[in-house]
This record gives C-alpha cells, sequence and structure tokens, in this order.
C-alpha cells in the first residue's frame, strides 16, 4: 500500500542561502516530476517551491524508505541534507494540512502559500504524476484551509503596515473605496504604499512633491495627478488619506497648517499615514480634533499586535487541523475495509444464489414462489452478514481496535483473495466451503491494510 | 401581564446574545450571526408590537403610564436599530442598544402597575406618545456615540483593538448619530409644543417646573447640535458628547415622569 511522504526543507530548517541552493525554477518543475516518478518505488510526486520552502510531496510504495528522496533536494551536499525533514504517513499528512492552512508559514495566516500549493498540484496533474493518495490528500487540505479562514482569526487582522495602514482606513472612513489620496513626496517608500492603497480601491490620488518632476513621473506611473509644493494646504482641506514619504530632515506638515485645514475642512476625518523617516508629520498633529497620525513605529504596533492576534488564532485552527487530519484518517480506514466488506457480501451472495438455484431446479414452482425462494436467500445472506460487517465498519473507524487484523482475519476465513484471484480467472467463481480455511496466510494478507 | 411576555422576552434575549456574541466570540462568520441577530430582534420587536397591541385592546393607551412608556421606549429603540442596521454596518451599536432595551421592557414589566397619568387627553397623549418616541431614538443616537468614544480613544491611542475591528467605522457611527437626532428632533419639539399646551390646559405642571426646564435644555442641546453640524461642520468626538450630554437630560426627565407615576402624584 503506497504511502505519502513529505521530504523538504522551510524557513524553520535552512537559512535562505540553502533555500536558494534548493528551489526549483517554475521552468523546471516538470522535468523534476518526471524524474522523481522514474525513481523506483516513487508512485506519485509533487513538488511545492516557494521562496520560503521547497518539498516534495510523494507517495512511496511500502519498501522504499524516504530517505530515497533526500538526494533529489540536496544533491548530496551534507550541508543541505542536515537541513531536510522527512515525515511519512499521518506525520507528513498532518505536514501537508498545516503548510496548506498557512499555519507553518513565516507569517501565519498570510494567504499565498494556498494559491502556491493549488499551483504546485495542478503542475503535477499537468504532469499525470499524480495518484489515489495526492487525489485524496491535496483537495482535503485545501478544504481544510478555507475552514481555517472562515472559522478562525488566523488570516484576518493585516501583517503588513501598508495593509494595516488600509485597515485603519476603514476603521475611519468605512469603506476605502472612492476615498481621496495626498501623496507627500515621491520617494520608492511612498511609490509601494500608494500602490498598495490603489489596489485596495481608492479613489482620486494627487501627488505634491518639492521637485514637480518626480511627482509627475509618480503620478504618471499610478494614474493620478501630480501637483507643485505650493498646493499643498489646498490638497489637505480636499483629500480624506495622507501619504507622507519625503526625505526632509523635518517635519513638511505642522500642526497649525493642520489646524487652519481642518476649519476649511469643516471638521471632515484626515487620515495621516506618515511613513517617513526621519517623519514628515510633527507628533502635534495627532492631538487635533478628528485628524488620525499613524507614523512607521505606531504602525507597527498595530502589526504587531495582529500578529500576536494571528498566533493565537493559530491555536483554534490547530485543533480544527486535528479534528480534519481525525475525521481523514478515519474515512481513509473504513475505505480500506471496503473491499473486504464487498468481497464477503458477494461470496455469500453467490454461494446463496447457487444454491437457491440448484434446490429450484429440482422443484416446479410458478414464477412467484421461486422469487419467494430467492428472496428468502437474500434475507439468509442478509441477517448472517449484519454482524461482521457492522464489526468490520465499527473497528476500521476505532483508533483502538485493530481494525486491520479483523479485516485480515476474514479475508483469511473466507478464502477472500483466492475466490477473488479465480473470479478474476474464471467469470464463475463457486468454490466450496470446505476449502475455505486452506488458504495460505501470503495470499489472504495481501491487499488488506 | 401579556402573554407574550416571555416569548418576547426570550426573543430579546437570543438577539442580545447574538449581538454580544458578535462582538467577542473570535471564531464565529461575522455575517451569518449579524444576519441571526437581526432576525431575532425582529421578531422581538414582532412579539413586542403584539404585545403593546394586546393592551391597546384592553382599552389602554401605548403610554397611558410611566410604565408602559417604558416599554414602549424600548419598542421604539428595537425598532429604531432596526431600521438602520440595513442601511448602516452598525451591529456593534447592537451589542449596546439591544440589551438596553431588554433591560427596559423586563423592567416595565416587572414595575407595579400604576394608574394613567395623563387620563383620556388627546393632547397629553401626543405629548407622551411624542416625547417617548424622541427619547427612544436619542437612546440610539446615545448608544452610537457610546461607541464612537470608545473606538475614537484606541485610535488616537494607536491602540485599534477589537471594539474597533469587530466594530463600524468612526463615519458610520457619526452618520448613524446625525441621522438619529435628525429623525428624533421633529418629534420631539412636536413634544415639547403638545406638552406646553397640555400642561397649560390641564394645570397639571406648570411650565416653569424643573421638567420642563430640563426638557427644554435637552431641546436646546439637541437643536444646537443641528445646526452646529450644519454650519460649522461639528462632528465626531464633539458631538458625541453633545449627544449624551442631551441623551442624560432626557433621561432625567423621563425618571422624573416614571417616579411621579410610582408615587402616583
Amino acid at each position: 500500500m503506497p504511502r505519502l511522504c513529505v521530504v523538504g526543507l522551510s524557513h524553520k530548517t535552512a537559512p535562505i542561502e540553502l533555500r536558494e541552493r534548493v528551489a526549483i525554477p517554475e521552468g523546471g518543475l516538470s522535468d523534476a516530476l518526471k524524474r522523481l516518478t522514474g525513481l523506483p518505488g516513487v508512485r506519485e510526486a509533487m513538488i511545492l517551491s516557494t521562496c520560503n520552502r521547497v518539498e516534495i510531496y510523494a507517495s512511496l510504495d511500502e519498501s522504499i524508505a524516504v530517505e530515497l528522496l533526500m538526494p533529489f533536494l540536496s544533491g548530496s551536499h551534507a550541508e543541505v541534507e542536515k537541513a531536510l525533514y522527512r515525515l511519512e504517513g499521518d506525520e507528513a499528512l498532518r505536514h501537508v494540512f498545516k503548510v496548506t492552512a498557512s499555519l507553518d508559514s513565516m507569517v501565519i495566516g498570510e494567504s499565498q502559500i494556498l494559491g502556491q500549493v493549488k499551483e504546485a498540484y495542478a503542475l503535477a496533474v499537468a504532469a499525470q504524476t499524480v495518484g489515489p493518495v495526492l487525489q485524496k490528500t491535496l483537495p482535503r487540505a485545501f478544504q481544510l484551509a478555507k475552514r481555517v479562514r472562515t472559522e478562525t482569526d488566523v488570516a484576518k487582522s493585516s501583517a503588513s503596515i501598508a495593509s494595516a495602514a488600509v485597515d485603519l482606513a476603514e476603521q475611519i472612513f468605512g469603506k476605502i473605496a472612492g476615498r481621496s489620496v495626498l501623496c507627500v513626496g515621491a520617494g520608492k517608500m511612498g511609490d509601494l504604499s500608494a500602490r498598495h492603497l490603489k489596489s485596495a480601491g481608492v479613489g482620486p490620488l494627487h501627488v505634491v512633491n518639492r521637485t514637480l518632476s518626480r511627482a509627475e513621473a509618480l503620478a504618471d506611473k499610478l494614474g493620478g495627478h501630480a501637483a507643485p509644493w505650493s498646493d499643498l494646504e489646498s490638497l489637505l482641506a480636499k483629500v480624506d488619506i495622507v501619504l507622507c514619504s519625503t526625505g526632509a530632515t523635518e517635519p513638511v506638515i505642522t500642526a497649525e497648517q493642520v489646524s487652519r485645514v481642518m476649519r476649511a475642512r469643516k471638521g471632515r476625518w484626515l487620515f495621516f499615514i506618515d511613513i517617513a523617516v526621519p517623519r514628515d508629520v510633527h507628533a502635534d498633529v495627532g492631538q487635533i480634533e478628528n485628524v488620525y497620525l499613524y507614523d512607521v513605529d505606531t504602525l507597527e504596533k498595530v502589526v504587531s499586535q495582529n500578529l500576536e492576534g494571528r498566533e493565537r488564532a493559530a491555536d483554534q485552527a490547530d485543533k480544527i487541523l486535528l479534528e480534519e487530519l481525525a475525521r481523514f484518517v478515519v474515512a481513509e480506514r473504513h475505505q480500506g475495509v471496503v473491499p473486504v466488506i464487498k468481497a464477503l457480501r458477494g461470496h455469500f451472495e453467490q454461494v446463496a444464489r447457487a444454491e437457491v438455484e440448484r434446490a429450484l431446479a429440482k422443484v416446479h414452482l410458478d414464477d412467484r414462489a421461486r422469487a419467494q425462494v430467492a428472496q428468502i436467500g437474500d434475507a439468509i445472506v442478509n441477517k448472517l452478514l449484519h454482524a461482521p460487517l457492522t464489526a468490520l465498519k465499527r473497528t476500521a473507524g476505532d483508533e483502538q481496535a485493530d481494525g486491520e487484523a479483523l479485516a485480515k482475519a476474514v479475508r483469511e476465513l473466507f478464502a477472500l483473495d483466492r475466490l477473488e484471484v479465480s473470479a478474476e480467472r474464471s467469470e464463475v467463481a463457486e468454490v466450496p466451503a470446505s476449502e475455505a480455511g486452506e488458504v495460505p496466510a501470503k495470499e489472504a494478507g495481501k491487499g488488506s491494510r | 401581564m401579556p402573554p407574550l411576555f416571555p416569548v418576547t422576552l426570550a426573543l430579546y434575549a437570543v438577539a442580545c446574545t447574538l449581538y454580544l456574541a458578535h462582538l467577542w466570540v473570535e471564531n464565529t462568520p461575522v455575517g451569518s450571526l449579524q444576519s441571526g441577530a437581526r432576525i431575532a430582534l425582529g421578531l422581538a420587536f414582532a412579539s413586542h408590537a403584539v404585545d403593546i397591541g394586546w393592551l391597546c385592546l384592553h382599552g389602554m393607551h401605548p403610554v397611558v403610564n410611566a410604565r408602559e412608556a417604558l416599554s414602549f421606549v424600548s419598542w421604539l429603540m428595537c425598532g429604531a436599530f432596526l431600521l438602520i442596521s440595513f442601511r448602516l454596518q452598525v451591529s456593534i451599536v447592537g451589542a449596546l442598544v439591544v440589551p438596553a432595551t431588554m433591560v427596559l421592557y423586563v423592567a416595565a414589566r416587572l414595575s407595579p402597575s400604576q394608574e394613567a397619568l395623563h387620563g383620556s387627553s388627546l393632547l397629553g397623549n401626543i405629548h407622551v406618545t411624542l416625547a417617548t418616541a424622541g427619547v427612544a431614538i436619542f437612546a440610539v443616537a446615545a448608544g452610537a456615540a457610546i461607541i464612537y468614544l470608545i473606538e475614537e480613544r484606541n485610535l488616537k491611542a494607536h491602540r485599534p483593538g477589537r471594539l474597533s475591528k469587530h466594530g463600524s467605522a468612526l463615519m458610520t457611527l457619526d452618520t448613524l448619530n446625525r441621522r438619529c437626532i435628525l429623525l428624533g428632533f421633529p418629534l420631539f419639539t412636536v413634544a415639547m409644543v403638545t406638552g406646553a399646551l397640555w400642561a397649560v390646559r390641564s394645570h397639571t405642571t406648570g411650565l416653569f417646573s424643573a421638567q420642563y426646564a430640563i426638557a427644554t435644555a435637552t431641546w436646546i442641546l439637541y437643536a444646537g447640535l443641528l445646526v452646529a453640524r450644519q454650519t460649522v461642520g461639528f462632528r465626531g468626538r464633539k458631538a458625541a458628547l453633545v449627544t449624551l450630554l442631551g441623551f442624560a437630560t432626557a433621561m432625567i426627565v423621563l425618571l422624573i415622569y416614571f417616579a411621579r407615576g410610582v408615587s402616583g402624584a
């Protein structure tokens, strides 16, 4: 029976220099998958290669050790080998679930990883290196990830300064869509944050800068309007959000100026995001009524509070993970006894049918009576099988009970493997009950879990 | 006691729990909790309406005395909040308004029955009904003001906590406050006029009584707030504070009225 295995390294076990060495570029993934599944005993494989982790998810034959996959990533470099973790069975399953649900990420709850795992899976599907084990595991992991996102706060708070600023703007204005923004300064930091605001759906965007040409360049890039420095105060009176990122050594926006502006605004709320160091907005501005001022330090404080919240939420997510894991394992175990149940029922039904037919051949009955005799045969089979089938199902789902041993015993007692083989050989599979006990144990164990 | 009291109370309790849960329970889908809370509150509102209707069928005006006025206030608060919750994302205000509604309702139903305060006078009935309606709507505004002040303080102190995250935006809360006062003020104004006329005609209380003076102060505060909002952009924290002050004075009037009802004066 093939089992799920994981070999890989992540930000938790290896520094970026090692991860870089092992990373597989997107273009090379299909080839790598083919080479992997070409290895002896590797039934299925997929590769997850992101900036924080490189991992192989594979299903290996029982006789193959998981270590077989290690040289594939390490290239036999001792340093890389030391950083590699290898997991199999339930541990591997738990790891795949954890990674997909973003509970193993550097920033817990970040949304990118789910997309990356989905892409890696799609690529393996396209490369036809996916089989029953991964086909069962990955979709279940995606479901779990969705549950974790909707049922816990793990992904609800923002984990970067830019997204924290967007959150704060929403706490002041409600929806951020359509709110006007003024970028004071046209540096790289301002550019990045303005892009984030833009992608959050803000409305008109204005850029002022001491050098007008740079303001124009940024405004062109972001689809905004550039204005000379002298327009600063009039623009402050118009916009809702001000993003400051100049390289000035002294504050360029003072409390007196903002007080004047607030009178012109008739007290409308104004939100300053000051990501410049040294700060662009004088600290006293934050004291003015209906003005909210967040600088790099205070934004970082908000982010770290959020991250703490995520850690707490991760505990709840872990509970969900364990729940799903247990459900998955039980379902798998149930799945494992299905062939035994099918074979046992098939065998009983076949014997009953044959005996009924033999008996009917000796007597003359009308159609109704024949149907009734056949029904009696079915009823006897059902009654006889009720208790053993219930026991098989119950022990399969119970971790304490040895369901596997029971299934094996049933196979052996009723010579189910031998019956299956003979049924395959010929369509007629009538085995005398007297032979049931003579099946070699080696054969009887085949196919059971 | 109206036969639907236990049903109404149970529905209010469910709505109350759900609005509070929205605030405190971390891993629950917010949307479904909100709609569940709103449905429970809607049913409570309907059941409470039947409760009030039952009294009317027994020949009692909805605000026949201070006790019934309390029940009526709570019913109107519930209605006003429900109405506004369809337009604005303000379920956090529900966490304040709905428990208050429930407490008022229970207080009304469990307090001893009283004599009719204003007899069958049409003017008296109009006055008390409108004053009650005005106060109920001001109560919702006050709820919004309290939440505004807490959230505003957190945001200013760079501690946008759970309340801000699970709550409503400052602007939404301010809009709720403004709309409630715009809605409640005309009712309260007519209540003041009819109250004055009723007092003069029935010689029950003088125009210069403490009760009337405080009611006038309430009216002046809210009138001033509305004018200041329109003219000088008076909003946010200051508007929330004035709202609370106005509501406090309105509550004093209501308490005097209630005390008179209890003492039978």
